[in-house]
């Protein structure tokens, strides 16, 4: 799950290089904007058949975050 | 059948320094550049207002073009911000400011950044209905008026300009069928409340521009007809320099193919396609989709033919 979120990251964040990028690292801390975050979660959405409501995307700060809120939504 | 023979565009000349709000508006250079895409935004003098900039713009097409008003034989005038509050419409004022003939036919349509493609669908459709060979569509909205000046979501964002289109019978561009997306489930993530200031929600708007307006280009080149059918160019609505960048991706177009050319003035509203086709006039090769698209929400798409 991990990797494909990092080829998500890639794909949406022109020119950015994700692999030295940790599950905890915060992606507005890694130069990652929010406008570039509302994509990552836009194509979460669509590689992983979710929907993220406004509050949980909130909460989409780094890798780790978005597999935590992805584990949740698969266990309910 | 009637198509596009002109387009003036009337972007006044006031600027507000994007560049110079960073302290004010907490936004770094790279944000502005990379995203917003517009470095500084135009903006009407306070004195005027969107009758002004119609009537700019149209009284520019008629000095452009040499066509006489007196062969005007519909007006149709795209707006969000009627500065007299909806009555009268504002084409009737510019029908009288432009001197129009009493039997020409002249309505306003409240459309927001696709108004100007639907505004061709109507135009092209009443046009054919009624046997009448000359129109002039307008689109003209200064958002300004309407920003919350503290609103860096927004202020960056959009310009104030306007836009006349000539359509004639012996056009340079022919316009085929079009597709129209809409997602009315999110109609609040662009609103304004009565007297209240402009809101957007970022999101959905981004949702909307990754999946939706996509898929109304796909089907304006589908519905055409043509298999293989070519596009040289796309010109879309320059919401912001990241959605023409995503939009771009999407549809595995280069910068040369679909522009973002707003870096000066910045959003247009409904104006923002035809001033990129103004711009580019010269350049479109034989078919270029033209797409615009947000309030509502909504995507219009179609696909202009070079005939000349």
């Amino acid at each position: 799950m991990e990797e494909k979120i990092k080829k998500i990251v890639e794909s949406v964040v022109m020119g950015f290089d994700a692999s030295k990028l940790g599950p905890g690292d915060n992606f507005k801390e890694a130069g990652i904007d929010s406008l570039d975050i509302f994509s990552i979660i836009m194509e979460v959405q669509n590689e992983f058949g979710v929907q993220v409501s406004d509050d949980e995307a909130e909460e989409c700060n780094s890798i780790g975050a978005i597999i935590a809120m992805l584990e949740k939504k698969q266990a309910a | 059948m009637i198509g596009i023979k002109h387009v003036s565009v009337e972007i006044p000349p006031g600027r507000l320094d994007n560049l110079a709000r960073q302290e004010e508006l907490d936004f770094d250079e790279n944000f502005l550049r990379s995203k917003i895409g517009a470095i500084s935004v135009s903006r009407l003098a306070p004195e005027d207002n969107t009758i002004d900039l119609a009537s700019r713009a149209m009284g520019r097409l008629l000095q452009e073009t040499g066509l006489p008003a007196s062969d005007v034989d519909l007006l149709v005038l795209v707006t969000q911000t009627p500065c007299t509050g909806g009555i009268p419409h504002l084409s009737a004022i510019l029908h009288h400011r432009m001197g129009l003939r009493q039997d020409c036919h002249f309505f306003d349509v409240a459309l927001g950044c696709s108004g100007w493609v639907q505004g061709l669908s109507i135009v092209k459709g009443y046009c054919a209905s009624h046997g009448l060979k000359t129109a002039v569509l307008v689109t003209a909205d200064p958002y300004s008026k309407i920003l919350d000046p503290g609103d860096r979501n927004s202020v960056l964002l959009f310009g104030d300009g306007a836009a006349a289109t000539l359509l004639t019978e012996r056009p340079v561009f022919s316009i085929g069928k079009f597709a129209l997306m809409s997602d009315t489930q999110s109609h609040e993530a662009i609103r304004r409340e009565a007297g209240g200031f402009f809101q957007m929600n970022g999101r959905r708007v981004m949702e909307f521009g990754g999946k939706l307006v996509p898929a109304s280009i796909r089907q304006a080149i589908a519905i055409q007809d043509e298999p293989g059918l070519k596009i040289d160019r796309y010109f879309v609505h320059q919401g912001s320099k990241y959605i023409v960048d995503q939009l771009r991706r999407q549809m595995g177009a280069s910068e040369y193919e679909m522009p973002y050319c707003s870096t000066d003035y910045g959003n247009l509203v409904s104006s923002s396609i035809p001033a990129v086709l103004k711009q580019e006039w010269d350049r479109t090769g034989n078919r270029a989709v033209v797409c615009g698209f947000g309030v509502g929400l909504t995507s219009a798409a179609t696909v202009l033919s070079r005939l000349e």
